[in-house]
């Protein structure tokens, strides 16, 4: 069998055809090539410039890319140069792209872009439905939201102070009232003896008209039947003047609720422990806000993206060819073999913009981290201040995927985050953190989330009202209260766990202030802070029992007239019963010395039957 | 119109008198190829084979559509076959020998149905060169000139050259 005639023509065709490619990595028409290809898969202006690629070593290098931005053609919304990359030769004879290197910096975006005559200064053109969300718009989209308000509800905050009143002087009020409502009844009571005068004189009358001079003992005898009616009724109306004296008595003794009074005591000096509780909602709100929702966001899109990359894999159904596709094996063999999409070593740094430098390293970014059994890991530095560091791997070699991240960033400083103090307490109302330090580990597996965040603040700034705003009951131990405040609250920690799926992720937050409050501040602050609290709790005491005082007064000066009227009545019943016991002797001596009379009388008549009796017998 | 072509075109190789390894090789490399789906390194170098020797192409497209429909047939066959292969426990060290090395993944033996139909092929190709070579020294002994003296290859030139006229035209 001899060679094929024309082979010694197709011969020097394949090696112009090498040349060509050669020549091809290292011209423009290349650079062009790339420009035109980008425009069209990115649907902007892409400019490119410096591109060389070396078939033989599979080295590239792209001295700037520059990408338009669809919303203003007058801005660069990439700019980024120069970028290396190297590429394994083996696996791209298998179809699979293994990046052995990549290193792309001098990233920045929002750049001015000079505009082509023809379109000069055209102004900026709103997105339309056409162009759609950007993939970031849309990664964000997708991400689960961070959003703090609604977090806020499953927030499990320490309740803050409310502006309600205190529980002894409720109590002192409730006893206040009950008190007058006992001293209605007394007076009630009392007014209901009104026609006891009335009968008091008719009884006065009919004493006073009894007839003492009479003689005749029948007569005498109803008078004195009269006067044990009149003893009868007097001793009903004695007993019932005792028995209102009794209810007078009892409803201005001012009796005192001892277990309420104890209960609304310890409420208030739970209360009054409390002092300086921080409104945490206000506090998460303006430290995860602005700065961290967005960068914990921006690190859940860069969790999300992963995850959307790496579920898929070398196995994704092909479409169905005309042959049966059989079934491909796989043998365990070290080194493993790389997956179709593999970024060995990467490196991005440029400016982020509006958050500064940034400088993202990537290893082992693989589009099948089962086959690959590698993790992959990253570190990201953004921002100068504060410096923003985030470590991690993200492990999806097994089902359940394993996600682990670090975040440090310092310093952080966020100024006039508002509290929620109640009016006329004397507590700070804002705070300001100067040097602050966040620290922390966030893990996700199998799309739960677990978490912890420290933020630290070694230089806390208190806001106090001024002392005229404080309530007048505090401002005597105002400036006392606030230096110890100041001198035990100077730090701040701040915890924060995160929990839940990533769908719904849960938010518990906890600061240093809660803890110590709520550990009692008689241990933390020491002894001074006891004594101001004693003093506190005595002011509190006092102030409750001045109002009592004051309300036992004015009840005792209304019970008075009330007394008054009662012994008034007392006396005039007494003086009844006086006047009638004198009747009552007076109408006994007239009815005995009637007796004597009618005896003397019968006597001196039977004398003298007797004489007539003697004389008509002639005796 | 490329039926005819092919008919013609393969008359014209046989009536060349071209050796007959030139036409039965050529039959049963393209076999190798049709049988065995996709582009991998064995199949690579069997169309290499064809390009760099004196290989008729044209027999040679005929033997990939042979191949072509002959895989397509025995698919499920080929891929059981792959399959007890690729499973046997006793030549599991020999698939992960081969498999750690770069260039023999490049054959995609570990697919089920490239390993079987790669077998098959290996196995039908010297067979199949032989029986054709016997079957074309026949031709050329008796049918050759028969053929020559019809014109037979006149006829099939000008029914193709009627054909692009009436395409020509419409």
């Amino acid at each position: 069998m001899r060679l094929r005639r024309g082979l010694w023509i197709l011969l020097p065709l394949g090696l112009a055809l090498l040349g060509g490619l050669f020549w091809l990595g290292q011209s423009q028409w290349l650079g062009r090539a790339v420009e035109g290809g980008l425009s069209t898969l990115l649907r902007t202006p892409v400019e490119v410039e410096g591109v060389r690629l070396d078939l033989f070593r599979l080295r590239g290098e792209v001295k700037r890319l520059r990408i338009a931005s669809r919303r203003d053609p007058r801005r660069w919304a990439f700019d980024g140069g120069p970028a290396v990359f190297q590429l394994q030769f083996w696996p791209l004879l298998e179809g699979k792209l293994v990046v052995e290197r990549l290193e792309l910096t001098g990233i920045d975006g929002g750049t001015p872009r000079r505009l082509p005559r023809a379109s000069a200064s055209p102004p900026p053109q709103p997105a339309t439905a056409e162009d759609g969300p950007s993939l970031g718009e849309r990664l964000r989209a997708a991400l689960p939201r961070l959003d703090l308000g609604l977090l806020a509800q499953r927030l499990e905050l320490d309740a803050l102070l409310d502006d309600q009143p205190l529980a002894t002087v409720a109590w002192a009020e409730h006893q206040i009232e009950t008190w007058q409502t006992q001293l209605q009844v007394g007076r009630e009571a009392v007014a209901g003896l009104d026609g006891l005068p009335g009968e008091f004189d008719t009884l006065r009358r009919r004493i006073e008209a009894l007839d003492l001079d009479t003689r005749d003992p029948r007569r005498l005898r109803e008078q004195l039947q009269e006067l044990k009616e009149i003893r009868q009724r007097l001793r009903v109306l004695r007993d019932r003047l005792r028995q209102e004296r009794s209810v007078l008595d009892e409803a201005l003794t001012f009796p005192r609720d001892q277990a309420g009074w104890r209960e609304a005591r310890a409420q208030d000096l739970a209360l009054l422990d409390r002092i300086g509780g921080l409104d945490l909602k206000r506090l998460a709100d303006a430290l995860f806000g602005a700065p961290v929702v967005e960068r914990v966001g921006a690190v859940l899109a860069v969790l999300q993206g992963a995850r959307g990359l790496l579920a898929g894999s070398d196995d994704d159904p092909p479409p169905p060819p005309p042959r049966r596709a059989g079934r491909t094996f796989t043998f365990p063999v070290e080194p493993p073999l790389p997956p179709a999409l593999l970024l060995m070593d990467g490196r991005l740094e440029g400016r982020w913009p509006g958050h500064g430098p940034f400088d993202l390293r990537l290893a082992q970014l693989s589009s099948a981290p089962a086959q690959w059994h590698r993790p992959v890991d990253f570190q990201l530095h953004l921002g100068e201040r504060p410096a923003w560091r985030l470590t991690g791997t993200l492990d999806h070699r097994r089902d359940r995927d394993q996600d682990r991240i670090a975040v440090q960033a310092a310093p952080l400083a966020l100024a006039g985050i508002p509290l929620d103090t109640p009016a006329g307490q004397p507590l700070p109302t804002a705070l300001s953190l100067e040097e602050g330090r966040l620290e922390g580990e966030l893990a996700q597996e199998a799309g739960r989330l677990q978490g912890h965040l420290q933020l630290r603040a070694d230089r806390v700034r208190f806001h106090f009202p001024e002392q005229a705003a404080v309530e007048a009951a505090y401002r005597p131990y105002y400036p006392e209260l606030r230096r110890l405040f100041l001198q035990q609250h100077s730090a701040l920690r701040l915890d924060i766990r995160l929990a839940g799926t990533l769908e719904a992720p849960e938010l518990r937050l906890s600061s240093s202030l809660d803890q110590d409050l709520s550990q009692g501040l008689q241990r933390l602050l020491g002894q001074k802070l006891e004594q101001a609290r004693a003093r506190l709790r005595q002011r509190l005491e006092a102030r409750v029992e001045d109002r009592l005082s004051q309300a036992r007064e004015r009840l005792l000066a209304e019970a008075e007239p009330l007394r008054a009227r009662l012994s008034k009545l007392e006396a005039r019943l007494k003086e009844l019963g006086r006047l009638r016991e004198e009747k009552r002797r007076a109408v006994e001596e007239a009815l005995a010395e009637a007796g004597k009379r009618l005896e003397r009388k019968a006597k001196e008549k039977a004398k003298e039957k007797a004489e007539e009796l003697r004389r008509g017998l002639g005796l | 119109m490329f039926w005819l072509r092919l008919l013609s075109d393969l008359l014209e190789a046989l009536q060349s008198g071209r050796h007959p390894l030139g036409i039965s090789g050529a039959l049963a490399l393209g076999l190798f190829i049709g049988l065995v789906p996709g582009w991998p390194l064995q199949v690579l170098l069997a169309a290499l084979i064809l390009l760099i020797l004196d290989f008729d192409l044209t027999t040679a497209a005929l033997g990939m559509l042979a191949g072509a429909f002959l895989g397509w047939l025995l698919d499920p066959a080929l891929d059981a076959l792959g399959t007890w292969l690729l499973t046997a426990p006793a030549l599991q060290e020999l698939w992960t020998s081969l498999y750690a090395q770069p260039l023999m993944r490049l054959t995609r033996f570990n697919n089920s149905v490239v390993l079987g139909s790669t077998l098959v092929g290996l196995l039908l190709l010297l067979p199949l060169e032989i029986i054709l070579r016997l079957l074309l020294r026949r031709y050329y002994a008796v049918w050759h000139e028969r053929l020559e003296r019809l014109g037979l290859l006149r006829w099939l030139r000008w029914g193709q050259w009627l054909a692009r006229l009436q395409r020509g035209a419409s």
